[in-house]
């Protein structure tokens, strides 16, 4: 297996935007959880649950930091599909709770569609047919081996 | 062995998973599955050390569904993994899971948990934490990728 697998430039720039999302979302938790929460005051419930969705995003960052530093295929799908299953179900959560009127459901749904599941569906898709060539090339090279 | 053999058996290892990780991921995403029962079924379940906690704050609960998104996905892409047989797609999940628990386990579980102590922290990782960036580094080496 070669150190580093070629990568389309843009499934590496939107793996840096996740990245960013990541680490933003995962900082701003534990240092202004009221940017995202305003609700949250003197809440330990929703203070403790906060610190575990700020891991979760630390995790996920580093676990991508670590697939771009590899130029790894089969790391990155996996790390975007982790992030599609989250993500369909976050916005079934927002959902569940009820979005602010129609408007604010639109934009919820937007910002889901275009920034998140279109983009991953497209990047999964690029990654996993790069996967399937290079395993039929490295099969059509065993058999040549064999021959 | 031939050339053809060495290849074929570097191949059959790189996809081969043991089975006592196999048996460790289910023990994992059993606990997943638990996560999942608490975030989406029974709050009172995930925030069992807030008693007082309000159920019906829309916040608690959406904090609740967030984290049962994060053990859902952990399920569906650790199958994935297993049945596929990919050890980096397993071992990515491990590594990111591992990550996330062991700032958990360190940290946010010992910050909010009445009574608790840093060895009794310390002993939790050393069985939940650990095995998992351990068994993340096995499944990346067994598949050939270079660090």
């Amino acid at each position: 297996m070669p150190r580093k697998q070629p990568i389309a430039i843009w499934i590496i720039g939107y793996t840096i935007l996740q990245l960013i999302l990541a680490l933003l979302f995962g900082t701003m938790a534990y240092l202004n959880p009221s940017f995202q929460f305003p609700e949250l005051v003197g809440n330990d419930a929703a203070a403790f649950a906060i610190g575990l969705f700020a891991n979760r995003n630390f995790g996920v960052a580093v676990a991508l930091i670590v697939a771009l530093m590899l130029r790894n295929r089969t790391m990155l799908f996996t790390l975007l599909l982790m992030r599609f299953v989250t993500d369909l179900f976050d916005f079934g959560m927002a959902l569940r709770q009820g979005a602010d009127g129609i408007g604010s459901l639109a934009a919820q749904l937007l910002f889901f569609a275009l920034i998140l599941w279109i983009p991953e569906l497209l990047a999964m898709r690029w990654l996993w047919r790069a996967e399937t060539v290079a395993g039929n090339n490295q099969a059509t090279s065993t058999s040549e081996v064999q021959q | 062995m031939t050339t053809t053999e060495a290849i074929s058996t570097e191949t059959a290892m790189a996809r081969k998973i043991p089975i006592w990780i196999i048996i460790y991921a289910l023990l994992q995403m059993l606990t997943s599955v638990v996560g999942i029962y608490g975030g989406y079924i029974d709050p009172a379940f995930f925030y069992a050390q807030f008693p007082n906690a309000d159920f019906a704050d829309p916040l608690i609960r959406h904090l609740a569904g967030v984290w049962g998104s994060k053990n859902l996905a952990i399920v569906l892409v650790m199958l994935f993994g297993i049945i596929r047989r990919h050890p980096q797609g397993l071992g990515t999940i491990f590594l990111l899971k591992g990550i996330a628990d062991t700032v958990d386990i360190l940290y946010t579980n010992t910050a909010f948990m009445p009574g608790s102590t840093l060895m009794m922290a310390l002993i939790t990782w050393l069985i939940l934490g650990l095995p998992q960036l351990v068994i993340a580094y096995i499944l990346f080496k067994r598949s050939g990728a270079k660090f």
